[in-house]
Parts: C-alpha cells; sequence; structure tokens
C-alpha cells in the first residue's frame, strides 16, 4: 500500500517554482530549459512578467518535471516586515507566517507579485532562485532569501549573467549564499548556453531531492542523448551542404570566355544559395527563427552571406589560407581545368579517355578528359572555398549550440569562433571530387544513369562523423 | 525495390519508406525547408512511440502521402513489371540457348539448325550441350558467390539484377517526372542501400532472371528432345575416356538422387563412338536424362534455391531496417514530434494593473522646517569607489550613507524626519544599471514625503552599463527610472544619469547647477565654500598685535575689509552673497548713514534672540553688520570709499542699530556714535570681527541656519570676559573655533 502510493507519487512529476527578483532572468531561464523561444516575455523593464505559467519537461513524451516562472520579487523588504506582523507569540514560526500571508486577501492586494510566487514556491517540491549575478548581495535579495527560507522548500540559487565575467560578482555571491546554508549552487547563464550548465544546474537539484533521483538521471541523460543527436543532424547537415559543393562542376566551352565567364558565376550562385539552405536548415534544426539573424549585421542578407563566399577577403577574415596566389586572384574560390585540346594529352590517353567518355558515368576521370579532348572547361570551387564553407558553417553550428532561447540579440558570428581546421581538406570531400553525380547542384542529366548512390550516403557520413567529432571537442 | 514490398513487406517498412519519400520529396522542394503541417505534426504526436514511429506517423497524415503512396506503388509495378519481362526475355534466351545447344553436332559446328538431318537424327556432343547451357550461368553464379562473400558490404550493383531495375528505374523516369515520383524513387533506392536489402533484392532479381532463363531451356529441351531423334555423343583429343566417365558419374549423382536415369559406365564408353552411340538406344534415354537432370539441379535449383534464400534474407534486412533520424530531414522534426517541453500555459493569470499601486500620501511631514544642508544618501549602490559625499563646488553635505537594507531604510527615515531642518535638497543617488523596482519605488516614495522639495535622483554607475556597450540598455533604463521618479512625485528633470565614479569637471558643474543656490527660494547648499575661517581668525590676531590700544574706526574698518576680501577671493559669487547677506547697497550715492544702519540691523536680525538680549552681542552685531557693509561696499566699488560718511555718522547708525528691539530694556548699549566705536579694550573690535567672520564663513545657509549655529556658539560664553592683548585674543579666538566647529557639525549632523 505505502510501496504503492510512493510509486504514484515518483510518477507526479517534479514541481519546480523559478522565483527571483524581478528581471533577473526567470523566463529567460524557462526558455532556455524548454528551448522554447515563445515562451513568456522577456524584456529588461521591471516586472515583466505578471502571471505564473507553466512548462513540463518530458522524457520520452513523459513530464517528468514541471516548471513554474513567476512574477519577479519586487519589495521583499516591505513584504518581509509585513510577514513580521503576522506573529503572535514566540512559537509562530516562519512557514505559520507565510501561510497566514497567503490565507490573508489584504496582503494578496498588497503584493499580488510576491503571493504569487510564494504560492508557487510553497505548491512545488524545489524552487530555483535566480540571480543576477552582476548585482551585490543586497539587502533586498537577503531579505527574499529570508522568505524562502520560510516557505521551508529546498531551494538551489541559480546565478545568470555568469558569462558577463568583467561584472558578474560569482565568487560574492557563493560566500554569501553559504552563509545562508545554500550550498548547491548553480550557474547558468541563460544567454550563453553552456553544454554543461544544464547539466549540472539538474545535478544540483538531484542533490536536494533524493526521491527524485531516478527521475532527474533520465531527465540528465535524455538532454545529453538529445544534444549529441542535435550536434550529429547539424554535422549531418554540413556534410551534405559540403559534399554537394565539392562534388559541383559546371562545364563550358573552354574557347569561349564569355561563356567560361557565365559558367562561374553560374557555379558560384548555385553554391551560395545551397550554402544559404543549409543554413535555413540549420536554424529549423535549432529551432531558431528568421527573426533569430535577420538583424542588420548579421551574416546573411537578403539570401546571401554579407561575406560573400568567393571573397578573398572572407577567407581571410574566417582564417583560410588560400594557398597559391593564382589560385586567390583573377577567380577567387574556382579551380578551372584550364587544359583543352586534346593535343596535350597524347593519342592513347585521349583514345582511352574517349572510350571512358562514351561509356558514360562508368568513369568521371574518362568523362573528365573526354570533356578536355572535346574543348570544355570544367569548373569547380577550389580547396579554399571549400575550407571557408566548412570553418563558417561549423562556426555557425557552434554559435547556435551555444545560444540559449532567451538571447535577445540576433545571432552574431564570430569569426574567431571559427574552429581550427587542418590544412588539408578531409578525405571525403577529395573522394567526393571526382563525383560529379553526388552532387545535387549538378544537372539531373549528369546523375541519371549514377545508379544508387550508395558510395555517396557514405561520404557524407564519414564526414558528418568527422565534423561531430570536431563540434563536440571543446574549444581551445 | 518492388520486390521488397512483394516479399515480406510490413506494415512498418511501406511507413518507413512513405517516410523516406516524404523526407526526398521535402528536400527536393524549393529551399528544401520542408514543411510545417501542424495537423500531420499533431498526428505525429498523437501516435505516441519513439520518435521514428512517429515520423511515420507524420509522414502518412501529410497531404501529399497520398500521391507519394502512388508513387510509391508504381515505382513498385514497375520493378514489377521489369522483372517480369525480364523473366521472359530470359526464358526466350533460355530457349535460344537450349536450341543452339542442341544445334551443336559432334561433327563440329552447328548444323542446319532445325532441319532434319538426313540419318537417324542428329548427333548432338552432349558434354558441349552441358556446358553451353550450364557452364556460363553457373560462372555468373560463382562470380555472384565471391562477391557476396568477398564484399559484405558491396550493393551488388554490377548485377544483372542491379541492371534490370535500373531499367525499370530508368523508364519509370521517362514515363512520369512528377516531384512525388522522383520522390519515391529515391526513397525506394535510397531504403534498399541504407537497408542492406539491396544486394539480397538484387540477388533475388538475378536469381529469378536465371531461373527463368533454366525453366526456358529445360521446356525448349524437352520440346526438342519430344520431337526430334537425337543422337548423343562425346568426343576427345587430349582427354582420356577415364575422366568422362568420371564426370559423368559426378554429373549423375545429384539426378540420381531425384531418380533420373543416367548413363553407366559401358554406355558412356561406348558412346565416344559416333556409329556406336547410334546403335544404344538405352544410352539416348539416358543421355537425355543426364541433360534435363543436370538443367534442373544445377540450373534451375540452385537459382530457386538462392531466389529463396534472397528473398529471406531481403525481408530480414527491410525488417530490421530503422530510419536513420539525424539526417536533415528528420532532425528538424524532432522537437515537434517528440518536443522535449509542453508549455502548461498561464496557471495564476496577472493582475489588473494599478491594483496594487497605493495610493500615495501627498502629506508631507515635517512642513515648514528651516533649511538646512543639501543632504545625499545613496540607495542600493552597488560601489561606489570615489570620495564619499562626492565633492562638489561649495557643497556641504550632510552626509545621510549608503541605504541596502531594512535598518539602513529606517535610520534614514528616521533622521530626515527627526531634523530640526530640512535639506535645501535631498539627493538620492541610485545605480543607473538596478532594475527600478516596487520595493525601490516604495522606498523612494518615503523618502519624497520626509522633504517639501524634490528631491534630485542622481543615477550613478551609467558607466558599467556602456561598458557592457548597449547604449540602448541605457535610454531604456532611464526612462524606467523617469517613470518611477514621476510615480513617487520627484520632478521629471530632476532625475540626472551622472556616474560618480567617473565624474568629469564638467558633469559635477551639472550637478552644481541643479543644486538650488539661490537663497530666497531654496538655500544654496553652501556653507561648504572653502573655509577661511582659520585665515580669517589669523587676521584679527595679526592686526591685534599691532593695535595699540583699542583700534579706532578706520582700524576695524580695514580689518574687516580684509576678512572680506578673503571670503570674495574664492570665486566670484561670493561678492554677491556678501552683498546679499549685509543687504549693501549697489548704489553708492545717497544717505549712506541709513544704508550702514540697515546692514547693521540685518547682522542684529541674524543674531539668535537670547543674543539680542545680550548688549555685548547686539553692539558687536550691529558693529559688523555696520563695518561689513562698508568693507563690502569698498570692495565692490571704489566710488563708494568716496562716498563713504564720516566715522561719526557710522557709530551712529550702529547706535540706531543696537538699540533693544520690542521693549526690552538692555543696559550698557552704546548710546551714541562715539560709544559705539570706541571700547576699553580689544573685546569689542574682536568680538565684532569675529562674529562678521562666521557670518561670511555661514553665508548661504540661509538666516535661520546661521541664527542657529550661533546660538549654539556663543549661547555659554562669558560676556565678562575682557580681551585686553593680542594673546588673550588668540586664545579666546582658538576656543570660538572650537565652538564653531562643533556647533557646525552638530548642525550638520541634525
Amino acid at each position: 500500500m505505502n510501496a504503492a502510493a510512493r510509486t504514484a507519487a515518483s510518477a507526479e512529476p517534479l514541481r519546480v517554482a523559478v522565483v527571483g527578483h524581478t528581471n533577473t532572468g526567470k523566463t529567460s531561464l524557462l526558455r532556455t530549459l524548454t528551448r522554447d523561444r515563445a515562451f513568456g516575455e522577456v524584456s529588461d523593464r521591471p516586472a515583466t512578467t505578471r502571471d505564473v505559467r507553466g512548462a513540463a519537461l518530458l522524457v520520452q513524451g513523459q513530464p517528468v518535471a514541471e516548471l513554474y516562472d513567476t512574477p519577479g520579487l519586487e519589495d521583499s523588504i516591505s513584504l518581509l516586515e509585513h510577514l513580521e506582523q503576522f506573529r503572535d507569540d514566540h512559537r509562530t514560526t516562519g512557514h505559520d507566517l507565510v501561510a497566514r500571508f497567503l490565507e490573508h486577501d489584504d496582503a494578496r492586494r498588497r503584493f499580488p507579485q510576491e503571493a504569487k510566487a510564494i504560492r508557487q514556491v510553497m505548491a512545488a517540491q524545489v524552487a530555483l532562485y535566480v540571480i543576477d549575478a552582476r548585482e551585490p548581495v543586497l539587502g533586498k535579495y537577503r531579505d527574499e532569501l529570508a522568505i524562502l527560507a520560510w516557505c521551508a522548500r529546498p531551494v538551489v540559487p541559480v546565478l545568470n549573467f555568469v558569462a558577463d565575467t568583467a561584472h558578474a560578482r560569482t565568487a560574492e555571491w557563493r560566500e554569501q549564499l553559504a552563509k545562508l546554508n545554500l550550498h548547491a549552487v548553480a550557474e547558468f547563464d541563460t544567454v550563453v548556453l553552456d553544454e554543461s550548465g544544464e547539466q549540472r544546474l539538474f545535478e544540483k537539484m538531484r542533490t536536494l531531492l533524493d526521491s527524485h533521483r531516478a527521475t532527474l538521471d533520465a531527465l540528465i541523460a535524455d538532454r545529453q542523448r538529445l544534444r549529441d543527436e542535435l550536434t550529429r543532424s547539424a554535422a549531418m547537415i554540413v556534410a551534405d551542404l559540403l559534399i554537394d559543393a565539392a562534388a559541383c562542376v559546371v562545364r563550358a566551352p573552354a574557347d569561349e570566355p564569355g561563356k567560361v565567364d557565365a559558367a562561374m558565376e553560374q557555379l558560384k550562385q548555385r553554391v551560395r544559395q545551397r550554402e544559404q539552405r543549409a543554413v535555413e536548415q540549420l536554424l529549423d534544426l535549432f529551432r531558431f527563427g528568421q527573426e533569430d539573424y535577420l538583424g542588420h549585421d548579421l551574416p546573411l542578407e537578403n539570401g546571401e552571406w554579407g561575406w560573400d563566399l568567393f571573397n578573398p577577403e572572407t577567407m581571410k577574415r574566417f582564417g583560410v589560407r588560400t594557398g597559391g596566389g593564382a589560385a586567390a586572384g583573377a577567380a577567387a574560390g574556382l579551380a578551372i581545368d584550364a587544359i583543352s585540346g586534346g593535343l596535350t594529352l597524347g593519342l592513347p590517353t585521349a583514345v582511352g579517355a574517349a572510350l571512358g567518355g562514351l561509356l558514360g558515368s562508368g568513369s568521371a576521370e574518362g568523362r573528365r578528359l573526354f570533356d578536355r579532348l572535346r574543348g570544355y572547361s570544367e569548373l569547380r570551387c577550389n580547396n579554399a572555398t571549400l575550407q571557408l564553407l566548412t570553418v563558417r558553417q561549423l562556426a555557425l553550428v557552434r554559435a547556435l549550440l551555444q545560444r540559449g532561447h532567451a538571447s535577445p540579440a540576433p545571432l552574431r558570428l564570430d569569426a574567431d569562433q571559427a574552429p581550427v581546421t587542418a590544412r588539408r581538406l578531409p578525405e571525403p570531400l577529395q573522394r567526393a571530387r571526382a563525383q560529379p553525380a553526388w552532387s545535387h547542384l549538378n544537372s539531373p542529366a549528369a546523375t541519371a544513369f549514377a545508379g544508387p548512390p550508395r558510395r555517396r550516403d557514405a561520404a557524407v557520413a564519414d564526414l558528418a562523423d568527422q565534423l561531430h567529432h570536431t563540434l563536440r571537442r571543446p574549444e581551445a | 525495390m518492388t520486390d521488397v514490398d512483394g516479399h515480406g513487406e510490413t506494415s512498418s517498412t511501406r511507413g518507413r519508406v512513405l517516410a523516406e519519400a516524404v523526407r526526398a520529396y521535402e528536400a527536393a522542394a524549393p529551399g528544401g525547408a520542408g514543411v510545417d503541417d501542424r495537423a500531420a505534426e499533431a498526428a505525429g504526436r498523437a501516435v505516441g512511440g519513439d520518435f521514428e514511429r512517429r515520423l511515420v506517423a507524420r509522414a502518412a497524415a501529410l497531404p501529399a502521402a497520398g500521391k507519394l503512396s502512388q508513387a510509391l506503388d508504381r515505382v513498385t509495378r514497375a520493378g514489377k513489371w521489369a522483372v517480369v519481362v525480364g523473366v521472359v526475355l530470359m526464358a526466350v534466351a533460355g530457349a535460344g540457348a537450349a536450341r543452339g545447344a542442341m544445334a551443336v553436332s559432334v561433327d563440329g559446328g552447328a548444323s542446319g539448325g532445325g532441319g532434319i538431318s538426313g540419318g537417324g537424327g542428329q548427333t548432338v556432343n552432349v558434354f558441349w550441350a552441358l556446358g553451353a547451357l550450364l557452364g556460363v550461368q553457373t560462372l555468373l553464379l560463382l562470380g555472384w558467390l565471391v562477391a557476396m562473400v568477398g564484399w559484405p558490404g558491396g550493393a551488388g550493383q554490377g548485377s544483372l539484377g542491379a541492371a534490370v531495375l535500373g531499367a525499370g528505374r530508368w523508364l519509370a523516369s521517362r514515363v512520369d517526372r512528377s516531384a512525388e515520383q522522383l520522390a519515391a524513387m529515391e526513397a525506394v533506392t535510397g531504403t534498399l542501400m541504407r537497408s542492406g536489402a539491396g544486394r539480397w533484392v538484387f540477388g533475388l532479381v538475378s536469381h529469378a532472371l536465371w531461373a527463368g532463363f533454366n525453366v526456358g531451356c529445360l521446356v525448349m529441351l524437352l520440346v526438342l528432345l519430344s520431337v526430334r531423334h537425337y543422337t548423343f555423343a562425346w568426343e576427345t583429343t587430349i582427354l582420356s575416356p577415364e575422366a568422362y566417365v568420371q564426370l559423368t558419374q559426378w554429373l549423375a549423382a545429384l539426378p540420381g538422387v531425384l531418380g533420373l536415369p543416367a548413363p553407366t559406365v559401358e554406355q558412356v564408353v561406348a558412346t565416344q563412338a559416333v556409329a556406336e552411340a547410334e546403335a544404344l538406344n538405352e544410352a539416348r534415354w539416358a543421355w537425355a536424362g543426364l541433360l534435363a537432370g543436370s538443367l534442373v539441379c544445377y540450373g534451375l535449383a540452385p537459382r530457386a534455391l538462392l531466389a529463396v534464400g534472397c528473398a529471406l534474407a531481403a525481408w530480414r534486412a527491410q525488417r530490421r531496417w530503422r530510419l536513420d533520424v539525424t539526417l536533415p530531414g528528420y532532425g528538424r522534426l524532432r522537437e515537434r514530434l517528440m518536443p522535449t517541453t509542453r508549455a502548461l500555459g498561464v496557471v495564476e493569470g496577472a493582475d489588473v494593473e494599478g491594483e496594487t499601486e497605493e495610493a500615495l500620501s501627498q502629506e508631507r511631514r515635517g512642513e515648514g522646517r528651516p533649511v538646512g544642508p543639501a543632504a545625499i544618501v545613496a540607495v542600493e549602490v552597488r560601489s561606489h569607489e570615489g570620495v564619499w559625499p562626492p565633492v562638489v563646488d561649495d557643497v556641504q553635505w550632510r552626509d545621510l550613507g549608503f541605504v541596502d537594507d531594512r535598518e539602513g531604510r529606517r535610520r534614514v527615515i528616521e533622521a530626515l524626519e527627526a531634523s530640526e531642518v530640512e535639506p535645501a535638497v535631498l539627493v538620492v543617488v541610485c545605480e543607473l544599471a538596478a532594475t527600478p523596482d516596487r520595493g525601490t519605488e516604495r522606498y523612494l516614495g518615503e523618502l519624497r514625503r520626509t522633504v517639501t522639495r524634490s528631491p534630485l535622483l542622481l543615477l550613478t554607475g551609467g558607466q558599467a552599463l556602456r561598458e557592457r556597450g548597449d547604449t540602448e540598455a541605457i535610454g531604456r533604463r532611464l526612462s524606467q527610472w523617469r517613470t518611477l521618479a514621476e510615480r513617487v512625485g520627484i520632478d521629471g528633470d530632476a532625475v540626472l544619469d551622472l556616474d560618480l565614479d567617473h565624474a568629469t569637471d564638467a558633469s559635477l558643474r551639472q550637478l552644481a547647477q541643479r543644486l538650488p543656490r539661490d537663497q530666497d527660494t531654496t538655500t544654496p547648499p553652501a556653507a561648504g565654500h572653502t573655509r577661511h575661517l582659520e585665515a580669517a581668525f589669523d587676521r584679527i590676531v595679526t592686526h591685534a598685535r599691532q593695535w595699540q590700544g583699542p583700534p579706532d574706526p578706520p582700524a576695524r574698518s580695514k580689518l574687516h575689509r580684509e576678512i572680506a576680501a578673503l571670503y570674495r577671493s574664492d570665486g566670484g559669487g561670493d561678492a554677491k552673497a556678501l552683498t546679499k547677506l549685509l543687504d549693501v547697497p549697489t548704489d553708492f550715492r545717497g544717505d549712506w548713514q541709513s544704508k550702514v544702519r540697515n546692514s547693521a540691523s540685518r547682522v542684529v536680525d541674524m543674531l539668535p534672540p537670547s543674543l539680542r538680549l545680550r548688549p555685548r552681542w547686539l553692539a558687536a552685531g550691529a558693529a559688523s553688520g555696520a563695518l561689513g557693509c562698508v568693507a563690502a561696499a569698498t570692495l565692490l566699488s571704489p566710488l563708494a570709499i568716496a562716498a563713504l560718511p564720516t566715522w561719526t555718522a557710522i557709530g551712529a547708525a550702529i547706535a540706531a542699530a543696537a538699540q533693544p528691539r520690542g521693549g526690552h530694556t538692555v543696559s550698557d548699549v552704546p548710546q551714541d556714535a562715539d560709544e559705539a566705536l570706541h571700547s576699553d579694550d580689544y573685546t569689542e573690535a574682536v568680538d565684532a570681527a569675529a562674529l562678521f567672520a562666521m557670518l561670511l564663513q555661514l553665508q548661504g545657509l540661509g538666516e535661520a541656519t546661521i541664527s542657529r549655529v550661533l546660538d549654539r556658539v556663543l549661547t555659554d560664553v562669558d560676556d565678562t570676559r575682557r580681551l585686553t592683548d593680542a594673546d588673550a585674543v588668540r586664545r579666546w579666538l582658538d576656543e570660538l573655533r572650537h565652538r564653531f566647529d562643533v556647533a557646525f557639525a552638530e548642525e550638520v549632523r541634525a
């Protein structure tokens, strides 16, 4: 009987009240924990949140925790004085005072926000007390903590804005909180999403809530798995883009310069659009909307990167070496097989090439030689461009991984954030070079007889593995 | 592709293929961003279970699912038809092959095709025929086995099956190039590749085709054997007959199990010679049996068995196959189909705005109090690094300190309420970066009620906010503070953004300008102008040392002039303050005597009532007022010197001013001009000069304050003391200065 009751109790989701002074980022914390940009309203005004809103954290579709966002505590000093009025003798406990306050109508009118917050704390199993770590430990905060202590619920102080190291007074807060016997303090910046910050927050809650240990363990494990899967999905998107770009080839008659230029423009345009698409896919994957990056000085402008992919300056900005000067010069970002005509190739090769070309998809190399033989130039992205694409996309993924859903500022791509990649092109991309059939950017005619692109899948998977590995590695 | 469905398709596999088709379809759509169909997503969530299950359910619920499903059916049908056509063609080919094989005579070369040969029918090289029918396909079969074993990851792309299915795919793409069709084909091929079923399906098709070939062969063989008369023989040039005997026995072993006839050793040996072979009728029957039996056992049966095996393997691979949910098209759907959070909505609604507002009491406490120095208090200021209170020109602060907690708040309110004087202006310093909350608002409201005039709200720490780089935030914060100020009754223009830690001369001047300096409206927070009291008293002592006996009026006037000059020298505004204090005329023509008397009366008026009852102070006050007036006037304009009245006239003015008012009788006041300016010792001259100096030190604090300070300084002074020499003057002035400091400090504290 008893055991059954306990089982039922543990099946109940853990109830968490998020409280704190006004404008410390309670709603932001919920946004980030729920990955929901649309949760509540966030601004730097005081008392932005005036109602109590809830969100459940699900694991495999089952709610395991319910978080309640409360209006900010604003006048704890007066409230504490007010609470003292309810004291009738020395046996009255703080808990009694709070209970009496909640019963009292008049008090609720005077302290409507505080009453809501306190009611949620009393209804919850644990309270997260959100702190703007840039603030000093003022008397009003001490009074808030005193009132919370009277609620007789475990409290996990959450230090927000700790990423602002120049102004955050993390040590000061920790010291003060320790004096109040609050030792399980979590640091969790709602704007800069620290991969492990969330996990540590749950772990702190776990230390105080032994009865919900299994629940929180499941939550931690699930969130870790999801994040890994998310990173993997992002790596797949980037790998897909890179293979498409690496295998993209445009042919143009070699002896007509105008057509070569047009083809070059065509290639650039295709790759640009492909990158744009990858960016959209990434934003979609991370549940960020257009408004997150369409700010004025964002990388994307009218569907194009502000820093054009084929601009040598962009390469420099993202630290990509362009190698030989010639390649970086006139046709920046493009490699041209300028050899045309069969004369330079020698007759036997030419015959073999012709055969290869006639045999169709059998040999991409043969096709290339055949094209040369017929006086065609092949245009494709050069290594530097592919590297730039890699670096830039990884920087974007990293920025997205670290972006809290509460961040009000538009997304900014920091070139310094770009991971340092090896000078060498990843091996799967080299494989893709010789496989026009692998690129979705090439005209369907080129891929019609390619058959099932099993090897492309393998190359994308290989490349995604490598990128995934890079992304998981902590930044130097 | 198709056969997949034919051989053990489960509904979930079909669902997954549809999901793949949807993914391909969405990826190929312009923009490739995928479709956001809420109804379908809801269906996906409703089905529950793991993410894949939800993906499948979502795909099935999409509007495009119908068309894609049809397209998948078409692809399936096309594949099936391709296989059927392939099998038929292979059967025909098999029939042809059988006919060709049976047309090869022992004499070498092909005989006349279908024509019946002259003799007793045709002679067939039995081993040649076997080789023709089984050789190539057996070699291919071995190749297939080698490929399957040696290259486990291979897709079997080069196989006949792949070719046939590729042809079917190609055909289908010729027939229908709609987006749905292309997506369906990509899904099917993709499924085959990713699930690993592809190689088995290709194998299955290959084996089915070869089985068809064998059936065609067998049928044709039986027809030929039925309608023709063949003589079987074999030949060799280099091999021994034993080898053929052995070979025959091996070949016959398997058909023998099935009960098919096989040539005996004698029959084999006998068949070597065509002539003999023709004679052996039983051998003919046995050889035909071996031929057909080999075709069944070594051609048809392995292919059929392998086809079944491949079908099983394909079915198993399909069953094991799961969607790769990290593929870009699926990852984006995770949160939609399998949300990690669910909004619980508003649990407790917001209150009606304004309900919380308490009626702000307009009652001001301590109305009508005299004005004291400006007061300054810091409310919840994070850190103040510079000097506290801030050094502002001429401002002597009443420092109320830093307020952070409940006790501090109460202390300051009580101090302000209990004070005898009202601060000329109450400067409340707050942190600009802090969020103005209701607690702060309430407290500022309380502070506001302790004073009658609007406090000055000084917002410090803006620099830190600027360092955070968000200038917009500063603007927003400032307007929030303004709103708060307005609500608690602080004037809008009394809100100042000034970082005290990063104050510049300009910003401090800005602050100084905001602090009222006009005595008539709000007394300037002055009294903080540079302290010259020591210098003034030193000057008095210096003069006293030079005096030979009691000083005469010109000497006293000179001393006053020097003291006035001290206070005038710092800052241009003080001369004006001086003239205001003593009501010094700016027009030096006319009745000088009444003007001097006016100034003398003014100082007397400023004396506290208790001093006015004491003749010595009455006289000293009148003298200091009159001499101060003269000093100020001569400082201000050389014209005044020329217009100065006689000392007698001044003495008369002093005597007139020193007359007690209100009917009080005071003895020992100067009754005439002579008496007023002459005395027995230094006492009166020093007292007047010291009073003058103290007045100047206190100027700007308002008359009430000056009066109060003077009262504290002089209230218990011994009026009988006599100053007869410079040393006594020195001692007295030291005491006076000490008294002044104590009194002033008390006043500031109050």
